[in-house]
């Protein structure tokens, strides 16, 4: 620190007794060749228009740079500085290293964590200025904000593309083609492309299994034109499979003078197991992922691919009804998907329902001896009944929860096509919440159906199908259309609809639960923990339980009466104390703390759920 | 203290190579741009590009926004170029208000920057720096332990000021380290970015202007935002003292500097939208990280590395360039006189560099730094305003002035106008920081009064106040600057 090589010159100080060091040994070292001393000159004395600096001058200073007494401070200081720069710097690492590891997360991709709206379309709303009583993407469009009120990311639009018949939606006369109803591909496209730069999707049904008999494929199959004479499946001689209700698959075709197979009211059924059709559909998903859908639900999934020795069947159902070689289709399928753009956040998704769900199934379904599988299996909840006991339920619900340990499961509670009632008609008002919860909490994504938010019923059939017009308030047809709507209004609207749900003084326990368990999805237990079945009496209880995270029990009382949970319950173990997040009835409870020690009432119906910290 | 008005003027430009006690003249061209674009390119554009999108609405008036602010801060800059090459002492703002409008304002610069602006800027620097470093060990999505983080931050600060202490060229070479890492980190991204777009990812760019804002307020709103992500383009004014031949160094490294970050920053957000949409970047809470996470691969934890770098650059500029400020305040009897010393053997305002630090450590473990910020911008925006009107003034005033770069007066007046809207933006938009900040401004007057104006002070406490000088000196070893050759 010391100015090297200069000579010795003493200098008056003038803070003699400033500190109790003896002066003369402050002598000190100054000029030689590194400093010119004759231009020193301090400043504060030099210049008048300077302000008067008040302390001492360079030459007076000098004198301290090597004054041991100084010298030796500044070092300790120097040292102190290292010393404690250093304990920081330990402290942080012993900090770092203490902190508890990072509970892991699985890769989720936005179809694990979107909650996906199912609208059947020409039922949801009519929004163009026709008013033709058809639901329609103008409709749709408009009523995005609902979406976002349901914590919805994802529209599941079924139903939109041409048929001939125009009310038969297994008839597609043009895969490339949407109903002009229900509106154009360029709306289509930039509605898509909308919602997509805010995080959203739109996903769509996907009609592989048949087409109509006014599509140019079977037109050309029938007069066995090149290649598309295999395009379906042709056969001398009809044998004994039959439909669901009874009659014969095989139609006779006059034109060909074949028998063709047909599932479904006629429609020809396609041969997926070509190439050359498989091929068609690669060109129509790239047609739709460019149109910006995300993702695509196979109809009739379980229908694609049936015995193609077409031997008679010992059982209805048994080669064309989750045949084996439908592992094939969905293989080329996912082949396909797989192709497609997929970079981050652009995943695109494939999907189908199984409508006979069990264990051996949904393996198959998400691919096994190397064959691509479905990114995830829909399963529909039909083990909720009226009458169902919680422990009987618990014997239904658990083997898909251990087999969605190695395969992703969607929860439909209705499904436009299959022929079934809506849930309300299936569980009653009493247990929708519970449905409700079991859809939004069970293990996997959750895929409600337009309407069943608002507990919709069944009402009119069309061709088995439950697609009743969405009851938006009690206005003439519910609000759907200022037209005549193209299916009858389920009787009773004026008192259950949406706007009367949502009243600012009414019964708003259905929508504002349907909301909130959703809302709960966020949580990392719900969407990717594991699941413990405890269920005691008439409460179904389930945990779900991610390593590191705060975790969930949920708890549905199925009998009528009160029952209660306790403390040591197996879900709950020795925590004594939760945060009620959720009460299906009494929504003012959510976020109180529970003391468990004290036995936890639910009364008949309702639906808790309590969350534990991490 | 202070007894008459400091006039500073031109002096002929000395070397640099003599034994005086002062800042030698050791800052070349490149350590300019160095400087310039260290401050500026911080760690916004790494992190929250996201302010301007958000507001924009789209992605092509997004873009347009970032190049219009670009050109506007370099209107700015030439203003500055006039005012930095006329008044040549350090301090920039400072010493333009001062000879413009006189004590009382300067000081209130001089105290904001003490009180707010530098503390909290190197504490925000310091904790996205450490908040970057400990990114690998961190968990997804609660973040690194914040004990950790808080003590990474201040040993940032404290090794940051111990090299400026130790050696200015030390920490210029620094600052050029740490620019070329963030440069290069930007120019991965934007290679990648361009790689992407050539193979085909532009769907963001279609119809590039749709959902763009209609609402004048957010528009306004879209452009602060981008201005603040400019901020910092005046920083090599605060150290012109010792820029070597500041009349032709000064103005080339900002007319090198402002277009090369325009064209940066636009080339980043190309890239940026080329990777991700929209609704991605604005969810990202790290837009290059997150950006790197999806295409670099394996390569992908580089990102945070050199973002950490850019912050750690970005904050060694700003402790060089504040220190220099608290000096000249303190030369010209603003502030107390010990900091207007120089150690005698390393040539570094060690004192002025350790009250940096010390009141940027304070800062640091207060609590609600965060809310600082919000005003600081405003506070900025006003004292810019201030010397690029002081410009006006000064043509005016003391036309004697020699002005080695005299630019037309055209752009002073379009970068008062956009001031003006910069001020009344905030003030229509969050009323209540501003005047949060206003109070933090006036809060220094009774300051002025006490510690400048008044002259006449007890005895007791001139006498504490010489001790405390000169204790300060013979630990720092410091000595006040000598006057330069005339």
């Amino acid at each position: 620190m010391a100015d090297n090589g200069a000579e010795k010159e003493q200098i008056q100080d003038p803070e003699i007794g400033d500190h109790e060091l003896d002066d003369s040994k402050a002598k000190f070292i100054n000029g030689g060749n590194s400093l010119d001393d004759t231009r020193v000159v301090v400043s504060g004395r030099a210049s008048p228009s300077t302000p008067v600096f008040t302390g001492l001058g360079k030459d007076e200073l000098k004198k301290y740079a090597d004054d041991p007494f100084w010298v030796r401070l500044r070092w300790i200081l120097f040292i102190l500085f290292w010393v404690g720069w250093l304990a920081m710097l330990v402290s942080a690492i012993v900090i770092i290293v203490l902190a508890p590891r990072c509970p892991t997360r699985p890769d989720l991709r936005w179809y694990h964590k979107d909650v996906s709206y199912n609208v059947y379309s020409k039922s949801f709303f009519d929004g163009d200025k026709t008013q033709d009583g058809y639901g329609d993407l103008e409709g749709i469009k408009q009523k995005q904000s609902y979406f976002e009120q349901l914590s919805a990311n994802t529209v599941w639009l079924s139903s939109i593309l041409k048929t001939s018949p125009v009310d038969n939606d297994r008839a597609v006369v043009d895969h490339k083609e949407i109903d002009e109803k229900f509106g154009t591909v360029d709306v289509l496209r930039d509605f898509c492309k909308k919602l997509m730069k805010k995080g959203k999707r739109v996903i769509m049904d996907l009609v592989p299994n048949q087409t109509s008999k006014n599509h140019t494929w079977f037109l050309m199959s029938q007069k066995k034109e090149g290649k598309y004479a295999d395009y379906f499946i042709w056969s001398d001689a009809a044998n004994n499979w039959r439909r669901k209700d009874g009659s014969s698959m095989w139609v006779q075709d006059t034109v060909r003078n074949q028998y063709y197979l047909s599932q479904f009211d006629d429609l020809p059924d396609l041969n997926l197991t070509n190439p050359d059709v498989i091929e068609e559909f690669q060109k129509i998903i790239q047609y739709w992922a460019g149109a910006g859908i995300s993702g695509f639900h196979i109809n009739d999934m379980e229908m694609l691919a049936e015995n193609d020795t077409l031997a008679n069947e010992s059982e209805r159902g048994k080669e064309t009804m989750n045949f084996a070689d439908n592992a094939i289709v969905i293989d080329s399928l996912k082949k396909i998907v797989d192709g497609l753009d997929n970079k981050p956040g652009r995943e695109k998704l494939l999907f189908g329902t199984l409508t006979m769900a069990d264990i051996d199934n949904i393996k198959m379904y998400k691919g096994q001896d190397g064959m691509r599988g479905l990114h995830m299996a829909a399963v529909m909840l039909d083990q909720l009944t009226v009458g169902i006991s919680a422990p009987d339920l618990e014997t239904k619900l658990e083997p898909f929860i251990n087999a969605s340990s190695s395969s992703w499961l969607g929860w439909r509670l209705t499904t436009p096509m299959s022929g079934t009632d809506r849930v309300f008609n299936r569980v009653g008002e009493q247990r929708m919440i519970a449905a409700h919860a079991l859809q939004a909490l069970l293990p996997g994504s959750s895929l409600p159906y337009y309407g069943d938010e608002l507990a919709m019923e069944s009402g009119v059939k069309v061709d088995k199908k439950t697609v009743t017009p969405m009851q938006w308030s009690k206005e003439a047809h519910a609000g759907f259309t200022t037209g005549t709507p193209w299916l009858a209004v389920n009787v009773g609207y004026e008192q259950k609809n949406l706007d009367s749900m949502t009243a600012q003084l009414g019964d708003n326990k259905m929508m504002d639960s349907f909301k909130a368990l959703n809302k709960l999805r966020s949580s990392e237990s719900l969407q990717f923990g594991k699941t413990m079945f405890c269920s005691n009496g008439d409460l179904l209880i389930f945990a779900r339980n991610a390593e590191g995270f705060e975790s969930f029990v949920v708890v549905i009382n199925l009998g009528g009466a009160t029952a209660h949970m306790f403390m040591g319950d197996k879900c709950v173990g020795e925590r004594d104390s939760a945060e009620l997040v959720f009460h299906s009835h009494v929504m003012e409870r959510a976020n109180t703390q529970l003391n468990l020690n004290n036995a936890v009432s639910i009364g008949g119906d309702e639906v808790l759920v309590l969350k534990f910290a991490a | 203290m202070g007894k008459k008005e400091v006039m500073i003027v031109n002096e002929a430009v000395g070397g640099g190579g003599d034994g005086k006690i002062q800042l030698k003249k050791q800052l070349g061209l490149m350590n300019g741009v160095g400087i310039i674009v260290g401050i500026i390119v911080g760690s916004g554009i790494f992190v929250s590009p996201k302010g301007v999108l958000l507001e924009a609405g789209s992605v092509g008036l997004c873009l347009t926004v970032w190049a219009l602010t670009g050109l506007i801060c370099s209107v700015g800059a030439i203003c500055y170029a006039e005012l930095g090459t006329c008044i040549l002492s350090s301090g920039a703002d400072y010493g333009y208000i001062l000879q413009a409008y006189g004590n009382l304002p300067a000081f209130l610069f001089l105290w904001v920057c003490l009180v707010v602006l530098v503390p909290t800027g190197n504490a925000i620097t310091a904790l996205t720096f450490a908040n970057y470093v400990l990114q690998p060990v961190s968990c997804k999505e609660e973040g690194p332990p914040q004990a950790a983080v808080t003590l990474l931050a201040a040993l940032c600060i404290t090794l940051l000021t111990f090299i400026n202490c130790t050696n200015v060229k030390w920490a210029t070479r620094v600052q050029d380290i740490f620019t070329c890492t963030k440069i290069v980190a930007l120019v991965i991204i934007i290679i990648t970015g361009l790689v992407k777009m050539v193979m085909g990812s532009t769907e963001n760019f279609q119809n590039a202007f749709e959902g763009s804002t209609k609402e004048p307020g957010r528009f306004a709103l879209a452009f602060y935002s981008g201005l603040f992500s400019y901020s910092g383009w005046n920083y090599l004014n605060f150290v012109t003292e010792e820029l070597k031949e500041p009349y032709k160094n000064l103005p080339r490294a900002i007319m090198i500097s402002l277009p090369m970050v325009t064209v940066i920053y636009l080339l980043t957000n190309v890239a940026y939208f080329a990777v991700l949409s929209p609704a991605e970047m604005l969810a990202s809470d790290a837009v290059a990280v997150t950006f790197a996470d999806r295409t670099l691969g394996v390569m992908a934890w580089v990102m945070p590395v050199f973002v950490a770098c850019s912050t750690f650059g970005g904050l060694n500029g700003a402790i060089f360039t504040s220190s220099r400020l608290f000096f000249v305040g303190a030369r010209n009897g603003h502030l107390p006189g010990f900091l207007a010393t120089i150690n005698m053997n390393k040539l570094t305002p060690f004192p002025s560099l350790l009250f940096g630090c010390l009141t940027s450590l304070i800062m640091l473990s207060s609590s609600d730094i965060y809310s600082l910020i919000n005003y600081a911008s405003f506070v900025e925006a006003l004292f810019i305003g201030m010397s690029i009107g002081g410009l006006l003034i000064l043509r005016v005033t003391k036309p004697e002035l020699e002005r080695p770069i005299k630019i037309s007066l055209v752009y002073p007046i379009f970068y008062l106008i956009v001031c003006v809207f910069l001020v009344i933006t905030p003030l229509t938009s969050s009323p209540w920081e501003c005047l949060m900040g206003l109070i933090v401004i006036a809060s220094g007057i009774p300051f002025y009064f006490l510690g400048v104006l008044w002259k006449k002070k007890p005895a007791g406490f001139m006498i504490m106040l010489r001790k405390v000088t000169i204790l300060s000196q013979k630990l720092f070893y410091a000595a006040p600057e000598e006057q330069k050759e005339e």
